[in-house]
């Protein structure tokens, strides 16, 4: 043949250590450290008699014997259990039905709706929590108008089940979402199968396809659970005024209602909800081992069909537009809305009441703008960096021959199970722990540091299942031309990533953008965000202003997931 | 020179040996085939010689340096190897184009920009792909994949290339002439080839030698013709084109030839090479097309059996016969169907291979 014989390969130095193994163990470190950074302080505060900073500190299982003989710690613990079923199952019902009726039904604007349930999951508790204190709270503008209509309280929002109320409709949209997936991956020919033996479509509905998303429910079921035992927001908006205390309120109160916080208590009490949402979510994993019964296979361009509703399908739309309208239009729309007045009410003319001084009040003093600048910053930037790791932690998971690889993976979504409110106070010990780290205080770097090992698991998810769709032999191809494991990675594996790792960017852009509970413990003069300036305020009563930040948190939400979805083309659940 | 050793190799997978004990040397510019039904071995084999699996023991080398060295603890990653592996699914990489992935082992190697466009042209010549240099792999028909993939391998001129069943995937029109390509390709380059199929038609077509696989194992390493017609085992005769099993004693034995009793009247000669004691149960494998239709005349010469014809199968260029002699049911090819149902049929002697019952399964 006529081509030359190449050079002889450039000569190739053996490392003791090549690169790849390197990265590999800086990537597992790295995770292990962001990991155990919250966890440890916690653990090791919950059995030291004194502030961890103590030198005189001891240890001691003190903590927890005060932690039992907390005055109401039983109107807490069935507070919180009442708050979380309720709420669940509020949830999971809304989200099962509106999840059948878009997914499998002839209903009519199913496109329309299907856009708009999911609205709420871009944003946060605290921003749909004041919406509903604005609209349905006590002196809220259709809690007034029904008053003046039927001459007395229609509802009460400060209760337990108020709450639930609230946050069920707020946490619907996930379950939703869980169940919208499983009717799209249904497997129409089992449906068929079911008709040709005689079944009518309601038997077919009852029978085969809600029994098909059983493991969608139930896991939709076990994340809304933990979700309400760890919210903070809707419990100390409409708990507050009442003193009407979950578990995350009475923490919450433990730190900042005193003048010096009981580090033990506090420590003990998170340890006592970390082992109850590893719990659940160790449940969660048994549950759903033996799925294998529910995978549909086979089907594969075909759609399923969808059930004709008949006479239903206008008044089906009818109670779907109401619900939308009350829930998520009436609620953000009446936030906006209240942001643009100087009191929102029925009893007054809208016209004499439109100001723009709440705005203005956000230019004015420097908190409000540097909390919505910090904001920012940390979304896009600390979602970049995350995007990053994860994306090496992927590859090292998924596609290295690392030793530790599905301990990796293991630890990469540990934080699952670490509720935000206590990564926070965890990481607030870390910082009284470890001196060495004291520059990073009052940064918004801790704040990312914080988020990024949250969200771990969230973005972890977007990128592993997309990585498992790349074949294998593409790297192993790359391998046999002469590529190192790095170069591999680099030149093959991640470029062909690039759509997941887009969506893995904007998922943990949303999430930083509306995340305020880890926040509560770590933020300082300088590094406040929106959220827990949102909080402060309210604290102070500044409606206005509260609902003016809010809004701005809406419009960024809106302008990035347009922008992400029509520039990027990224597709942000679902 | 580049003449791959394999010798001693093992791979276990919990309990299982995939590869229990393979030894095979192919010569420099050689063309082996490892043929086998799925699970016998053959692609864990190809993976240890590409680097993708580390074995358990033994050893493999290409032209005097080791790749793996169970002994001395030598394993010596894929990219250093300096191999050509062609995947079944082609593995092209779909972010790139036709001329990237070929530049992309190139740019590994340091090469310069103009000495790369002039290999990735020669490398796209040799295969016909000239034209399509800028297209993406998805907008490229399974043949013309095949032939990029190739054409990667080949522009940075391994010492070894490897080729993993990658005809499976074009259909029978197309994967004939990718055959007769492939072989004229590979002896024009000269590289020493090592090829995984389990088609044994490709591996009869292609090879210069052929290593049978089954269960772990190397059960026979010949040239095709020799696979074919002097298969060593019951597996092999099976396994390759398609064989007769006629059931059967010893009733003498005698230089290298054996006479069989089929059921209580008929007997058939047969080649064996071993000898074997009279009452030994065999099974003598006859290749349907060397059984003869013979004219009634003939009727009293020695391997000629009255049958009847159960079934015709056409089958456009032959017919198939399921005929029963005696006790026995066998098939025979023939161009010409014959009309009656009663005919003789012929095992020439040289046809029959005989094997002791307990070789077979």
């Amino acid at each position: 043949m006529a081509i030359d014989a190449l050079p002889a390969p450039a000569p190739m130095r053996t490392p003791r250590v090549d690169r790849g193994t390197a990265i590999q163990v800086l990537v597992t470190l790295t995770t292990l450290a962001l990991v155990l950074f919250p966890i440890l302080p916690v653990l090791y505060q919950a059995v030291l008699d004194k502030p961890l900073y103590d030198p005189a500190a001891t240890i001691s299982l003190s903590n927890f014997a005060r932690l039992f003989d907390t005055p109401r710690l039983g109107d807490i613990v069935s507070n919180t259990a009442y708050f979380a079923i309720l709420t669940t199952i509020i949830a999971q019902v809304i989200g099962v039905v509106t999840a059948v009726l878009v997914g499998r039904t002839d209903l009519p604007g199913r496109a329309f709706f299907g856009e708009m349930l999911l609205w709420p999951l871009f944003l946060s508790h605290l921003v749909i929590a004041f919406g509903w204190f604005t609209m349905y709270g006590p002196s809220g503008y259709v809690t007034l108008f029904v008053r003046g209509l039927i001459g007395g309280d229609p509802w009460n929002l400060y209760t337990v089940t108020g709450m639930a109320i609230a946050a069920g409709a707020a946490q619907a949209p996930l379950a939703y979402l869980y169940c919208i997936v499983a009717t799209r991956n249904a497997d129409p020919n089992l449906e068929d199968a079911a008709r040709t033996v005689g079944a009518s479509p309601l038997r077919i509905l009852t029978t085969v396809t809600l029994p098909l998303m059983r493991p969608a429910i139930l896991f939709g079921v076990i994340m809304n659970f933990v979700i309400a035992i760890e919210m903070l927001s809707i419990p100390l908006v409409f708990g507050g005024p009442l003193q009407i205390e979950v578990f995350t309120t009475y923490l919450y109160h433990e730190v900042f209602g005193q003048a010096t916080p009981d580090y033990g208590l506090v420590a003990a009490a998170s340890v006592g909800m970390l082992v109850l949402v590893v719990g659940l979510m160790v449940l969660q994993g048994r549950l759903m081992r033996n799925n294998q019964r529910f995978v549909t296979v086979g089907g594969k361009a075909a759609r399923p069909r969808r059930f004709a509703l008949g006479r239903w399908r206008w008044a089906a739309f009818a109670v779907l537009l109401a619900y939308v309208g009350l829930t998520i239009v009436l609620v953000l729309g009446g936030l906006v809305l209240r942001s643009f007045t100087v009191i929102l009410s029925p009893l007054m003319p809208l016209w004499d009441v439109l100001t723009l001084d709440n705005y203005t009040l956000l230019g004015a003093y420097p908190v409000y703008m540097r909390s919505i600048w910090n904001t920012i910053i940390i979304a896009t930037v600390g979602a970049a960096i995350g995007t990053a790791l994860i994306a090496l932690v992927a590859v090292v998971a998924n596609r290295s021959p690392f030793r530790w690889r599905r301990q990796l993976e293991h630890l990469a979504v540990l934080p699952r199970a670490i509720p935000g409110f206590i990564a926070g106070i965890g990481i607030f010990y870390a910082m009284g722990l470890f001196p060495p780290l004291g520059w990073l205080r009052n940064t918004i770097g801790l704040l990312m540091i914080a988020y990024i090992m949250r969200y771990l698991p969230t973005g972890y998810g977007a990128v592993a299942p997309a990585l498992a769709q790349l074949g294998g032999d593409l790297d192993r191809s790359a391998r046999t031309v002469g590529a190192d494991w790095w170069r591999t990675s680099r030149s093959i594996v991640l470029p062909l990533l690039t759509p997941a790792l887009f969506s893995c960017y904007a998922l943990l852009f949303i999430h930083f953008l509306k995340e305020y509970v880890t926040a509560v413990f770590l933020y300082a003069p300088g590094s406040e965000v929106i959220g827990t300036t949102m909080l402060q305020f309210w604290k102070n009563g500044d409606n206005g202003a509260v609902s003016a930040l809010a809004s701005v948190q809406i419009l960024i939400t809106v302008v990035f997931v347009t922008a992400a979805r029509k520039i990027l083309g990224v597709k942000i659940y679902g | 020179m580049a003449e791959l050793i394999v010798s001693g190799l093992v791979r276990a997978f919990g309990d299982v040996r995939a590869v229990d004990g393979v030894d095979f040397t192919v010569a420099d510019g050689e063309f082996l085939t490892l043929l086998g039904p799925s699970g016998c071995g053959k692609s864990t084999t190809l993976a240890a010689i590409a680097g993708l699996d580390k074995p358990d023991a033994g050893r493999i080398s290409l032209g005097g340096r080791d790749f793996f060295n169970a002994t001395t603890g030598t394993f010596v990653p894929p990219e250093r190897r300096e191999i050509g592996l062609v995947f079944q699914s082609y593995a092209l990489w779909p972010h790139l184009t036709v001329r990237q992935n070929l530049e992309f082992p190139l740019k590994l190697r340091r090469i310069g920009r103009a000495e790369r466009a002039r290999r990735i042209e020669e490398s796209l010549g040799l295969v016909e792909m000239i034209p399509y240099a800028d297209r993406y792999p998805h907008a490229l028909s399974g043949g013309q994949q095949q032939r990029v993939a190739l054409a990667r391998t080949l522009v940075y001129r391994p010492g070894l290339l490897l080729l993993d069943e990658p005809l499976s995937n074009l259909d029978a029109k197309l994967r004939e002439r990718a055959r007769t390509w492939l072989r004229h390709l590979q002896s024009q380059v000269g590289v020493t080839t090592v090829y995984v199929t389990h088609d044994q038609s490709e591996a009869l077509a292609l090879s210069d030698r052929i290593a049978v696989m089954n269960g772990g194992r190397i059960v026979q390493l010949a040239d095709p013709r020799t696979i074919y017609d002097r298969p060593s085992d019951a597996f092999i005769a099976d396994f390759i084109g398609s064989s007769n099993f006629l059931s059967g004693t010893v009733l003498a034995s005698d230089n290298g030839t054996v006479r069989v009793g089929l059921g209580e009247r008929l007997e058939l000669s047969a080649p064996s090479p071993r000898p074997l004691a009279p009452g030994t149960a065999v099974r003598v494998s006859v290749r349907p097309e060397q059984i003869g239709v013979v004219d009634p005349s003939a009727a009293n010469g020695a391997n000629v059996f009255p049958a009847e014809i159960l079934e015709r199968t056409f089958l456009g260029a032959h017919n198939t016969l399921e005929v029963r002699a005696g006790e026995s049911r066998f098939r025979v090819e023939c161009r010409k169907v014959p009309e009656n149902d009663h005919i003789h049929v012929h095992i020439p002697e040289s046809a029959g291979i005989v094997f002791p019952q307990a070789a077979g399964h």
